[in-house]
Parts: C-alpha cells; sequence; structure tokens
C-alpha cells in the first residue's frame, strides 16, 4: 500500500515541478506578483508536506529551506531577485533529481550548496525541519494504578466546535473503570435554555495505570474550551490497605464544593454527613452524590486490587487464626459492655471513644472472620474421587461437575459440611442414578451426573446437589412411612412434605442395605448436622428427571445477627436469619384461644409456643407479650417472650460439655453488660414441641 | 443524521398530553424538540414523553427533557418521561453520567427522570 | 449506515492516502481539491465529518471552516485540520475558525484513524 501512495505522491511532485517552472519563470517577469509568490510557496509546501508523509525525508529536508525562503517572501520581508529565482530553480532541480532518484543515490553536495546560497539571501534560524513520521506513540509503560478526580465543564458553545463531550468519556472510559457523574444543576428552564448550548459539567472518577498524560490527552483538542481539573485522589500502591477512606466532607472540601468552616458546623449534629449537607441546603444533593460515587469507586477498586493480590500469601497454623477469632469474639462481648456504660454515663468523651472503638472492632471482626475464609474448591475434589469409587462398585456409570469452587466459607464450616456432603452425593449415587440398562430403557444417556455447585447468597452459602437421576418416588415415601409408623395412613401430605420425611429419623427408601448409603444412619443425621451449623436444607425432584437437594449454610459460625428478648430476668437470642417478625399477645387474645396456642396474625393462624412455660421460668407474664415469628421448614411458628430488645451482634459461645445435650439450646453469648444470654435453637425446638404434640 | 418524529397526542386543555418521539434526538432537531415540548407544557397539565422508539439521543436531547422537567415543575405540572428500558436512550443516560439515586435540588417533588431507571 | 467523511487537500498523495485509510477502517469519503471544491460539495451533500488541509488554492483551509460552520449541515459536525505548522499560531486560528481538532503532518494511516475515532466517537 506504501508503494501506492509513494507513487502517488511522486507523479503528483512531477506535476508540482513543471508547475513550479512555469511559475518561476513568470515571477521573474512580473516579481510582485503575489498570486505567484503564494503558487510557489505552496508547490514547495505541498512537495514537503506530502514528501514528509511517504518517507521522503531528503526531499521533504531540503523543500523546507526552499519553502522557509518563500514564506519570508510571501510575508513581504524579501524581494525576488534574480538571484533568488534562479536559486530556486536549481532547487527545483535537484527535486527533480532526488525523485527520479527513487531513494537511490543524488549529488548531496549540490543540496549543500543550493541551501547555502538560499541562506546567505535570507538568513534565518534553523527552523525545525520536518521530523521523520514519528514512531507510533511508544506504548506507555504499565506505571502504577491511580485513582484521579476530574472536572470536566465544557464552554457553553463546544457543540459549535463540533466536539461531543460523550465521545470524550468513552475515551476516558477505556483508560480504566470509571464512574461519570454529570452535574444538572446548572440548568436553565426549558424557556431559557439554548438548546445548541452546552449546560452540563461532569465528575469522572477514574483509575488507569495509563498516567495522567493520557487523561490529558483525551482533552487534547478541548483544552482551550473547557475547564479542566484533575486531581489524583488515591494511589493504589502496595501499601494501599493502610491508607483510609475519605470522608464525603473530606471529598467535598477537596472539591471546593464546601468549605471548613460549613463541614465542622454540621458535623456537631450526629448523624451522616451527606445526608447533613443536602438537608441544610449548603451543597445540592448531585455534588454529594458524586462524592460519594468516588468514595465508593475508590473502595472497590482497593477491593479489587487486594484480591489481585491475594496470590501472595503466607501460611499461618489454622489453630492460631481460631485463637485470633475468639479473642475477637471476647473484643466485641467487651465492646459493648463499654458502649451501653458510655451510653448509660451520658459522657460525651467517652461516648467518642467508645463509638471509635465500635467501629475499630467491627472492622476488626470483619477481617478476622475474613482470614477464616477458605475456597470451598478442596473439598468439592474430594467429593470426585469419591464418585468415581463408589460409581465402580456400585456398576453405575456416573459423572460428578462441580462449579463455584471459589465461594468462600469459614474454614470451621467447611470441615464440619464434609460429613454430610458425602452422605448426600452417597445417596444420590445409591439411590439416585440408576444403572446404565435401566437409563438406557429409559431413553437417558447411559452416564448419570451429578452436579455439585456452590453459590453465595446474601449471608449464608447455597449448596445444591443436583442429579439426573431416577427422582423420589412420593408414593413410595408415603408407602414406606406408613409402614415406619410416621405418619398416619389417613394423613394427608403435600409431595414437598413427604419428600421431606426421608429426614426423618428411621427412615430409609433402599430396598437392600447396600453399603454404600444403608448404613444405618438416615437422612435425619444429615438434617440435624446441618442445623447445627444453622443451615437448612431443602429437597426438590421430579420423578424420573432426577433430584435437588439444596443445602443453606451461613458464612461463619463464630458471629451471628440475633434478636435479643428477655423472659423475667433471663435473656435469649433467636438468630435474626429466622425471625420474620414480632407481634404483640394480649391476656385476651390468650383466652380467646382456649389455650390452643393459635394466634391470628393477618387472617392466618400461626402456632406458637409460650417460652414462659417451656423452659419453667416462675413469675407473672407483662400483660401484654410479644410473639417473635420465625419461619422453619416453610412452616411460620411463634415464640412467646416477655420483651424484644433489638437485634445484637452474638458472639458464640459453646455451653462446654456438661450443657452439650441441652434441647433447643445451641449456646450462649455474653451481653454488654455481663448478663448470659442462651440461644435458641429454633428448628430443634419446633421438632421437640412437635413430636409431643403426635 | 436521521430525522426526529414528534408526534403529539394534545389532550382538552389541561389534560394529558403524550408525546411520542422517534428517530433522532440530536442537536441538528434540538430547536425543534424545544419548541415541540414548550407547547406541550402551554397547554397540558401533564406531560408524559414517549421515548421508546428513539434511534438515537444526544447530549442535547438529555438536556432539554431535564429542563422541561424543570419547567413543568415551577409550573406545578407533570413531566414523565417512559421509555419501554430503549437501550438507545438508556445507554447514552448512563455514559453521560445522568443516572440518579436522588435528583437534584429543585427536585422537590421527587419526581426527576433520571432517578431509578425502570419505568 | 456508514458514515460520509470528506478529505479536502490540493495534494492528490495526500488525498488518496487519507482516502484509502478511511475507506478502509469502514467510512464513505468525499474528496474536495480545494476549500472552495470542498465548500460547494458541502452544499450538496451531507457528510458527517471534515479532514481539511490548511494551504489551499482558492480558498484555504481557515476560510474552508469558517464557510462550512456558516452551513446549517455542517455546523456541528466534527472537522480536522492537518497542519503541516506545529506552531500553536495556525492552530489557534484553526480552532477560532471552529477546528474541532488538528493533525500534525506528516502522520501514519493509524494516526489518522485515532482521531477520527475520537471525534467521530
Amino acid at each position: 500500500m506504501t508503494d501506492v501512495h509513494r507513487q502517488a505522491f511522486r507523479e503528483e511532485a512531477y506535476e508540482l515541478l513543471a508547475e513550479l517552472e512555469n511559475s518561476l519563470l513568470e515571477l521573474e517577469e512580473r516579481p510582485d506578483d503575489l498570486d505567484l509568490i503564494s503558487r510557489v510557496f505552496r508547490a514547495m509546501h505541498t512537495i514537503k508536506g506530502s514528501g514528509s508523509m511517504f518517507g521522503f525525508d531528503e526531499i521533504a529536508r531540503f523543500t523546507h529551506e526552499v519553502e522557509t525562503v518563500f514564506d519570508m517572501v510571501r510575508n513581504g520581508k524579501l524581494a525576488v531577485t534574480k538571484t533568488l529565482v534562479n536559486l530556486t530553480l536549481a532547487a527545483r532541480d535537484q527535486i527533480k533529481a532526488m525523485l527520479d532518484a527513487d531513494g537511490g543515490d543524488f549529488d548531496a553536495g549540490q543540496s549543500s550548496q543550493i541551501i547555502a546560497g538560499l541562506r546567505e539571501l535570507a538568513p534565518h534560524d534553523d527552523a525545525a525541519a520536518p521530523a521523520p513520521v514519528a514512531e507510533a506513540s511508544a506504548p506507555v509503560e504499565a506505571s502504577e494504578t491511580v485513582t484521579y478526580r476530574i472536572r470536566f465543564t465544557p464552554v457553553r458553545e463546544i457543540f459549535g466546535f463540533g466536539v461531543n463531550p460523550l465521545n470524550l468519556l468513552g475515551e476516558l472510559r477505556e483508560l480504566g473503570p470509571c464512574n461519570v457523574i454529570a452535574h444538572t444543576t446548572g440548568f436553565p428552564t426549558l424557556e431559557e435554555m439554548d438548546p445548541e448550548q452546552c449546560y452540563v459539567y461532569w465528575d469522572v472518577i477514574l483509575t488507569t495505570d495509563q498516567g495522567i498524560n493520557a487523561i490529558k490527552d483525551v482533552f487534547i483538542f478541548v483544552e482551550d474550551d473547557c475547564t479542566l481539573t484533575i486531581d489524583e485522589i488515591a494511589v493504589h500502591d502496595d501499601l494501599d490497605h493502610e491508607e483510609h477512606h475519605k470522608k464525603v466532607g473530606e471529598i467535598l472540601i477537596e472539591r471546593g464544593d464546601i468549605t471548613m468552616d460549613e463541614m465542622n458546623g454540621l458535623l456537631s449534629k450526629q448523624k451522616r454527613f451527606g445526608e447533613l449537607a443536602v438537608e441544610s441546603g449548603i451543597v445540592p444533593p448531585t455534588k454529594v452524590a458524586s462524592a460519594l460515587v468516588e468514595q465508593q469507586h475508590v473502595k472497590e477498586v482497593r477491593q479489587e486490587k487486594q484480591t489481585q493480590e491475594a496470590a501472595t500469601s503466607i501460611r499461618v497454623p489454622a489453630d492460631r487464626l481460631d485463637l485470633l477469632v475468639n479473642l475477637v469474639g471476647e473484643l466485641v462481648t467487651v465492646q459493648a459492655r463499654l458502649s451501653s456504660t458510655a451510653a448509660e454515663r451520658s459522657d460525651a468523651e467517652l461516648s467518642a471513644i467508645a463509638e471509635e472503638v465500635e467501629r475499630l472492632t467491627s472492622e476488626l471482626r470483619d477481617s478476622a472472620l475474613n482470614i477464616r475464609m477458605l475456597p470451598i474448591g478442596s473439598t468439592f475434589s474430594k467429593f470426585k474421587r469419591l464418585v468415581r469409587d463408589l460409581s465402580a462398585e456400585l456398576g453405575k456409570e456416573i459423572e460428578m461437575t462441580t462449579d463455584g469452587a471459589d465461594t468462600e466459607l469459614d474454614k470451621t464450616v467447611i470441615e464440619k459440611l464434609n460429613d454430610p456432603l458425602v452422605h448426600l452425593i452417597r445417596n444420590s449415587l445409591d439411590h439416585g442414578i440408576e444403572l446404565p440398562e435401566v437409563r438406557v430403557a429409559a431413553g437417558k444417556p447411559r452416564h448419570g451426573t451429578v452436579h455439585l455447585s456452590a453459590v453465595h447468597s446474601g449471608d449464608s452459602v447455597l449448596l445444591t446437589i443436583n442429579d439426573d437421576g431416577a427422582g423420589l418416588d412420593a408414593e413410595a415415601i408415603r408407602a414406606k412411612a406408613i409402614e415406619k409408623g410416621i405418619i398416619s395412613p389417613t394423613a394427608e401430605l403435600s409431595e414437598k412434605e413427604l419428600f421431606n420425611l426421608i429426614f426423618a429419623p428411621g427412615f430409609s427408601t433402599a430396598k437392600k442395605l447396600s453399603s454404600v448409603s444403608g448404613r444405618g444412619v438416615g437422612m435425619d443425621v444429615v438434617k440435624k448436622a446441618i442445623e447445627a451449623l444453622r443451615g437448612a436444607i431443602d429437597i426438590t425432584s421430579v420423578k424420573g428427571k432426577g433430584a435437588k437437594i439444596t443445602v443453606r449454610i451461613p458464612l461463619t459460625l463464630a458471629i451471628i445477627e440475633s434478636l435479643l428478648v428477655k423472659i423475667g430476668t433471663d435473656y435469649f437470642m433467636l438468630p435474626l436469619s429466622l425471625v420474620d417478625e414480632c407481634v404483640e399477645l394480649t391476656r385476651d387474645d390468650v383466652s380467646r384461644s382456649h389455650g390452643r396456642n393459635l394466634a391470628n396474625v393477618r387472617e392466618h393462624l400461626v402456632p406458637y409456643i409460650p417460652l414462659r412455660q417451656r423452659f419453667q421460668i416462675t413469675g407473672e407474664p407483662p400483660e401484654i407479650e410479644q410473639i417473635v415469628i420465625t419461619e422453619v421448614d416453610g412452616m411460620r411458628v411463634g415464640f412467646v417472650v416477655d420483651h424484644v430488645i433489638g437485634e445484637h451482634q452474638t458472639v458464640i459461645k459453646s455451653l462446654g460439655r456438661a450443657y452439650k445435650n441441652i434441647e433447643g439450646i445451641s449456646g450462649a453469648t455474653i451481653l454488654g453488660d455481663g448478663n448470659v444470654a442462651l440461644i435458641l435453637d429454633i428448628p430443634q425446638l419446633v421438632q421437640s414441641v412437635e413430636s409431643e404434640a403426635l | 443524521m436521521a430525522d426526529i418524529d414528534i408526534r403529539r397526542e394534545p389532550a382538552a386543555a389541561g389534560g394529558q398530553e403524550q408525546v411520542k418521539l422517534s428517530g433522532s434526538l440530536t442537536i441538528a432537531h434540538a430547536d425543534l424538540l424545544k419548541k415541540e415540548l414548550l407547547e406541550a407544557l402551554e397547554t397540558a397539565n401533564e406531560v408524559v414523553v414517549d421515548l421508546s422508539a428513539v434511534d438515537e439521543v444526544d447530549l442535547t436531547g438529555l438536556q432539554l427533557l431535564c429542563a422541561a422537567h424543570q419547567s413543568a415543575r415551577n409550573r406545578d405540572k407533570v413531566f414523565r418521561v417512559v421509555d419501554q428500558g430503549n437501550k438507545n436512550y438508556r445507554d447514552v443516560v448512563a455514559n453521560a453520567g445522568f443516572e440518579r439515586h436522588v435528583g437534584c435540588a429543585r427536585d422537590n417533588s421527587s419526581s426527576c427522570i433520571w432517578v431509578g431507571g425502570d419505568n | 449506515m456508514a458514515k460520509t467523511i470528506m478529505t479536502a487537500d490540493d495534494s492528490a498523495s495526500v488525498r488518496q492516502m487519507v482516502t484509502f485509510t478511511l475507506k478502509q477502517g469502514g467510512y464513505d469519503v468525499v474528496e474536495a481539491v480545494d476549500g472552495k471544491d470542498a465548500l460547494q460539495k458541502l452544499s450538496q451533500c451531507k457528510v458527517d465529518m471534515l479532514i481539511t488541509d490548511l494551504n489551499m488554492p482558492n480558498l484555504d483551509g481557515i476560510g474552508l471552516i469558517k464557510g462550512a460552520r456558516a452551513l446549517p449541515a455542517c455546523k456541528f459536525i466534527p472537522i480536522i485540520m492537518l497542519t503541516t505548522e506545529s506552531q500553536d499560531s495556525k492552530k489557534a486560528e484553526g480552532k477560532a475558525a471552529g477546528a474541532t481538532g488538528w493533525i500534525v503532518k506528516p502522520f501514519k494511516p493509524e494516526q489518522l484513524m485515532a482521531v477520527v475515532k475520537k471525534v467521530l466517537g
């Protein structure tokens, strides 16, 4: 392609040179003809400009000298003389010779001689000769990653320069993660708006490793048509995590959107700064929103950076981590005491310290728990082996697929999950997947598949075991349950309820005991183990198509969000994840239900368990009691307590060996004031009440 | 540069007017768009701009919609946009940084057309 | 629909190179040999962008930019000037006339495409 253009240039240059010769001869006769002078200049200009474009650097350099002289003539600084015309004609011949040579040899001495002559005529600085085509801009070396705040305020008339500011924003996006906030506050009303002018200005928060010059390059054409400020707001280097996150107020001050005095005035009130700033009317909401975006952006980039750096790690014995988490647990407890003491004393100074400690503690807690988080992948690979060995033993062809192996769970949870998961998978292999011949007869591939997946969902992880086997036979389950006396022959149960019977103690549908799953431990043990992890298990199935078992497990065991309640002088905790709502229970309500323990909540009857009776707590209940309604296995059950105190961060302490088997209690915690609160095991309580009722 | 099509279905004075925009809401047609929006706001009490058939929109289009909303507020009238999730429009709103969680200081009725994103 | 770009240059070789490069980039191209030719063609057909040399006979680049901005159809299109002068005076003159940006000669095809992409989006 270059050759084509070179050839085109040569042809063009020959034409120009022929024209040039004529112009020069005419110029000799009419030395004042401005039109002729500019024609000569233009010919030289074109030869120089186009020559440099297509690699005729020698010609470009040489012609530049002649052009410079004629620029002076054009501007009236030099007169056209016979000498000049002679020299220019010689130069013209020289250019032709250079073109003829086409990159080969030519008389370089002649060039120097002509240049010397021209310079004598018109002394000038050795002005910049055209540089050879610059190498395509060298890639900027990846330098450190920096977050910039760019405020871009184009002039109103920007559209008249053919500039579309949206393209510039698009270019910024190409440089790295980018948040764009348009400020519309200065807009006039429709009546006053000139629709062809630009009223917007932008804040852009950009994280890039391309350096500030790459950003400036984006705006190179509009430098004079806008106000542009680029501030470095964070450098993401190795020390990143030691930096603090800027507060919204700091960001607004840096941007000049608010003064220090205004901020301090606002800070004396106890509220989120951003809300205050808006309410006060000092800063428009869009500016605060923009500052918030910046704050968020920096946080995200840092997190991203930290994930990337996770590869560089150190090994620490697990028990040291456990110790750390225990200590953090103690700290959370003490901090709660500090906070409540500070609140009681209404001492401002102490409160300030308590708040600071609270913030630090919660950060410390989160990061300590985070350290113990491990990807579940290692467990998954163990199962692959298990499936391989077992399917051979069973004479089945089974493949195991997994996804979400990088899902993280607390190390202790992963350990405790191992046995239940093994059991569930064995069960799928044994009862679920059919023998190859059976599968083929049913029109399925010989190969059965068991799919194991893990995925985050809120503060839990969902594990699913999906097989494409025979599925559950609801009728077989019903028959078996009746035979075993688990349900009465007349019981009307939904399919879901029937499926859930397989978790009932002493239930087994296997026709004969195989070495794989029928070892006396039933699914009830699995369910208990999952519930001990404060998890839940659910099964769905389509007959002939397969079954899906879903296990929901909380991320960590050490600390839970819970609802603190009081009965008499005793405190209890209910895991918040199970709590639906709280309603009042009056004495009238109780007497109306004639001892049936049913509450009418928005036209639905909800059974409740009076905990005061259940735990045999002496004393009189208050006039109005509270029912905390929970949802367990899709069923709503209420727990009657005296008072609901509120939500609480609970560090779980085990009760110790002596109290290990107390029914309905899963642990204990120490409250801020030093009191002990017992943590209720809701599913177990519901179960034991149900079994008593049967 | 495609054309713009502005189809107005004026209601009786004081009622709701539907303004269906299609084609290019770009600077070349900005004057026209301003004129039509102003007229709609003069007569109707509620103006609903339908953007679901818009092919192209630029900054001037976004500016006009925002200004029209303000003018409507000043007159105690209602100005709304519906877009049926039109990507041609939504992408530009997002790229231009117009998406909002809260309206501007003058949005005293929480009716900012950039808030949310789902109609 | 492919966008149309006009190249106005009195140098046939530069026009050829610009046209070739833009067509490879998927654009339609209209050529003009000087400012007068360009202005006349602009009033007849619609273009999405103009790339013009500054030194041209009949009507120079600055004159062309001013003339184009006066046409309703070209009021807001991107206009890029090709300049051998790297002096700021020419750039400023062009900007004042309404140019969007500039490319300094000599340039490579990829530099041209980068600028086209930058202003056309």
